[in-house]
């Protein structure tokens, strides 16, 4: 078998060919399920600055990967496997060609996404003092994307030692770079501060020479934007080529390994000897086993499991929310350095718009990073910095700005674990804070949790006055995965629950990572349950006199801390002996956390004849006006007035 | 005895859910005038002081540095000083609650609500319970 690693670079460049080739013919025959973007005509680009690296040095790729993918790793056969959907591909077979996770090599293809976990990587590498570098590979055509500007502002603020290396060959899929770039990528990246080097895959000498000097430069902490001017000679995926066949041709000339091709016989005889090597691969792949379904799926559940174990529970406030979560940091940074809170305004003096960082900084200069108004770059820099060993505790400073880095949790920190097979998971926290009743009015005020519900291997908890959140904290610390952790900017400051005047309400809490409290009262048997999370169970205590002054009846109350996946099992058992079984959430309730969990609960065997009933905020943005805002979001009279409707 | 003004701490800015009391100036029972400086507490952006509107006496509801939530009671000013006795109905009513129903037919059946002190949740069957028994018997 040929190694590669002992291949000159034309060599290594002309397997990359043979390889693309290769899946283009297998894709015209059916074997391929999916697509294919080659990037025949753009190897020597691949080949220049992969080569150059260290093998523990981090590679991040896009939809083009296959280049970047075998001059860095070496190997071709588990790209093979994985592009015929085999188990023996690098993946699995669940990545397919644009999906790519090999040690320290990364694609995705979702233009500019991975930009900001490059950042990550890079920051992780330079706190970690390791020599070690990060390549970001992108296109011209993920200019057009807003991301990559918050990458580049971070990556030339922070110094980290990062290239990125924009692979330009004037096209974004079918529409020429004319039409869709205004100005000029060199100026763009220039004006964030990077240095720029610039080479082409025509003169690859004078490429591969300027890659080892950005390879050098950038390793000492001077973050690089390299511009390769090139020209891909494939369509961009499949049969979708619209190009002029005159303008195609030309660049076929120009091209340096067809031109090394017609000269150099023994590359020539090399090119026949690697691509005997690939189809004898294939054919052995063709009898490789698929990932069955059963081992798809299968993972550590230990985390999602539940035990039904209750404790009493007494809901008296020790300290503020906002003091309790700063101390637990306090403490849990002293006993953890890969701990890092990440977030705008969040080092001292100001200490967050919440102060929820206070003193943080001071304490632990190295574990607090603040940030740009940025949300996509932070949560993108926190998925690197965890693929790094790190622990990341993203701040998002509103809840409603949350919107900004949805495709990072869609696209990185849900898919990672298992599009690249479970190879990595991202430990990450992103708090925030939801929630109204500050006047702050439409876009500071919201409840927006719901519009995360349901994202594979995101999980949301939300915090509550209840129960001290150090255990949730603790929880969190230990989990493998992402969470967002919704906070409730009333409950920060509050130093008591109120205790309802009416009955005598006993609480018990499950003994599990992210509890359920109950509240039952003494004197009454519970006609009805009220599911509820977060802030609104203040509303839920407020409530209580008044439902049983007017309706003769109390309620038990339910509090979750865990929203997604819901602890189904758990909640049937708190509500089972109830008939009537109500939902609070302050965002509105269509698509809500509610409707989930009435949806759970009436699938189950048991909670058939139950009445459901999902009580929310109006669906309309919440308004600054005092008067209004007050009738706007979710409130006693919501509760009352559905009691009524149904008793 | 009726209360002529209920002090509670106002929200003066958005940032804090609670304040702290710094000095207290009057005592329990103590006649106030309109204007007469009751308390000053402190944000987390400056110090604010309260004062009386009306004439009366004073029951004081929290202590010289309890941190104390926006909206929470602090002073209550009545038309005459509280008496001891007063005090322990008010307990009493503390930890019984009435059910609108009940109270309704109490009044329409004058009981006196004293009756049911050793109950705790009084809903308008318990009443009339009471009743029919004591009708009967």
């Amino acid at each position: 078998m040929i190694e590669l690693n002992k291949l000159t670079d034309f060599e290594l460049a002309i397997t990359i060919r043979a390889v693309e080739e290769k899946f283009l013919d297998l894709f015209e025959c059916g074997a391929l399920n999916g697509t294919v973007h080659t990037c025949i005509g753009q190897e020597l680009s691949a080949v220049s600055f992969c080569r150059q690296l260290y093998e523990d040095d981090y590679v991040f790729s896009n939809h083009r990967c296959h280049g970047h993918f075998i001059a860095f790793t070496k190997e071709y056969q588990s790209l093979i496997s994985e592009l015929m959907g085999k188990i023996s591909g690098v993946c699995g077979g669940v990545g397919g060609s644009q999906h790519l996770c090999n040690k320290n090599f990364f694609s995705n293809g979702p233009q500019g996404s991975l930009t900001p976990v490059a950042l990550g990587a890079a920051k992780a590498c330079k706190l970690l003092n390791n020599n070690r570098l990060v390549v970001c590979f992108i296109g011209d055509g993920t200019m057009g994307e807003g991301i990559i500007y918050e990458s580049m502002n971070m990556v030339s603020l922070y110094k980290v030692p990062l290239i990125f290396i924009c692979e330009n060959n004037l096209y974004a899929q079918s529409t020429p770079i004319s039409k869709n770039l205004a100005g000029s990528i060199k100026k763009r990246a220039e004006s964030f501060g990077l240095d720029i080097f610039q080479g082409d895959t025509w003169d690859y000498n004078n490429l591969s020479k300027k890659a080892k000097h950005a390879i050098e430069y950038a390793r000492e902490g001077n973050p690089v934007f390299f511009i390769v001017d090139t020209y891909r000679l494939k369509a961009h995926s499949k049969g979708d080529d619209d190009r002029e066949k005159e303008e195609v041709n030309r660049y076929n000339k120009l091209d340096v390994l067809n031109k090394e091709l017609q000269n150099d016989n023994r590359l020539m005889t090399f090119y026949k000897e690697i691509k005997s090597e690939i189809d004898s691969y294939v054919n052995e792949a063709m009898n490789h086993e698929e990932l069955s379904l059963h081992k798809y799926l299968d993972f550590d559940k230990t985390e999602n499991t539940y035990t039904p174990k209750w404790d009493s529970h007494s809901i008296n406030i020790e300290d503020k929310q906002v003091n309790q979560i700063n101390q637990y940091f306090n403490q849990a940074i002293r006993n953890n350095d890969k701990l890092i809170f990440i977030g705008e305004d969040i080092e001292d003096p100001y200490g967050g718009a919440f102060k929820v960082t206070k003193g943080l900084s001071t304490a632990y200069q190295k574990n607090v990073i603040n940030t740009p108004i940025s949300e996509a770059g932070i949560v993108g820099m926190g998925i690197g910095m965890s693929l790094l060993g790190y622990r990341p505790f993203v701040e998002i400073m509103f809840g409603d700005f949350i919107s900004y880095s949805y495709d990072q949790i869609l696209t990185n920190a849900s898919k990672f674990f298992f599009m690249y097979n479970k190879q990595v998971s991202i430990p990450l926290t992103i708090r925030t804070p939801m929630g109204g009743g500050r006047g702050y009015g439409p876009t500071h005020s919201q409840s927006i949790e719901k519009l995360f519900n349901g994202i594979n291997n995101i999980q949301i908890v939300a915090m509550n006055t209840l129960i001290d959140s150090t255990h949730i904290l603790r929880s969190l610390e230990k989990y493998s995965h992402t969470t967002i952790l919704i906070e409730n900017k009333l409950d920060y400051g509050r130093l008591k629950n109120k205790i309802p005047k009416t009955g005598q309400y006993n609480f018990v809490k499950s003994i599990s990572d992210y509890p359920i409290i109950i509240g039952s009262p003494e004197n009454i048997k519970p006609e009805i349950s009220i599911i509820t999370y977060g802030g609104s169970v203040h509303i839920v205590l407020e409530t209580i006199d008044e439902i049983f002054y007017e309706f003769e009846v109390l309620p038990k109350i339910v509090v979750l801390t865990k929203l997604y996946p819901l602890p189904l099992e758990m909640i049937e058992s708190s509500v089972s002996d109830t008939k009537i079984i109500l939902t609070l959430e302050e965002s509105n309730v269509e698509g809500g956390i509610g409707s989930d969990i009435i949806a759970g609960l009436a699938e189950l065997k048991n909670m058939k004849g139950k009445q459901y009933k999902r009580i929310g905020s109006r669906n309309v943005p919440i308004p600054s006006t005092r008067s209004l805002e007050e009738k706007t979001i979710v409130n006693s009279n919501d509760i009352l007035n559905t009691i009524r409707s149904i008793m | 005895m009726s209360i002529l003004e209920k002090i509670s701490i106002p929200r003066d800015n958005v940032n804090d859910e609670a304040v702290l009391i710094k000095n207290i100036y009057v005592k329990d029972n103590e006649k106030v005038n309109p204007d007469t400086l009751l308390l000053d507490y402190e944000t987390s952006k400056a110090n604010f002081e309260i004062q009386s509107n009306v004439t009366g006496f004073v029951k004081i509801l929290c202590n010289e540095g309890d941190t104390i939530e926006i909206g929470q009671n602090v002073i209550i000013i009545s038309d005459k000083k509280e008496s001891q006795e007063k005090e322990s109905s008010k307990t009493l009513e503390i930890e019984q609650s009435f059910s609108k129903k009940a109270l309704q037919k109490i009044d329409e059946l004058k009981i006196d609500n004293k009756i049911f002190r050793d109950e705790k949740l009084i809903t308008e069957k318990i009443v009339l319970d009471y009743y029919n028994k004591n009708k009967k018997g």
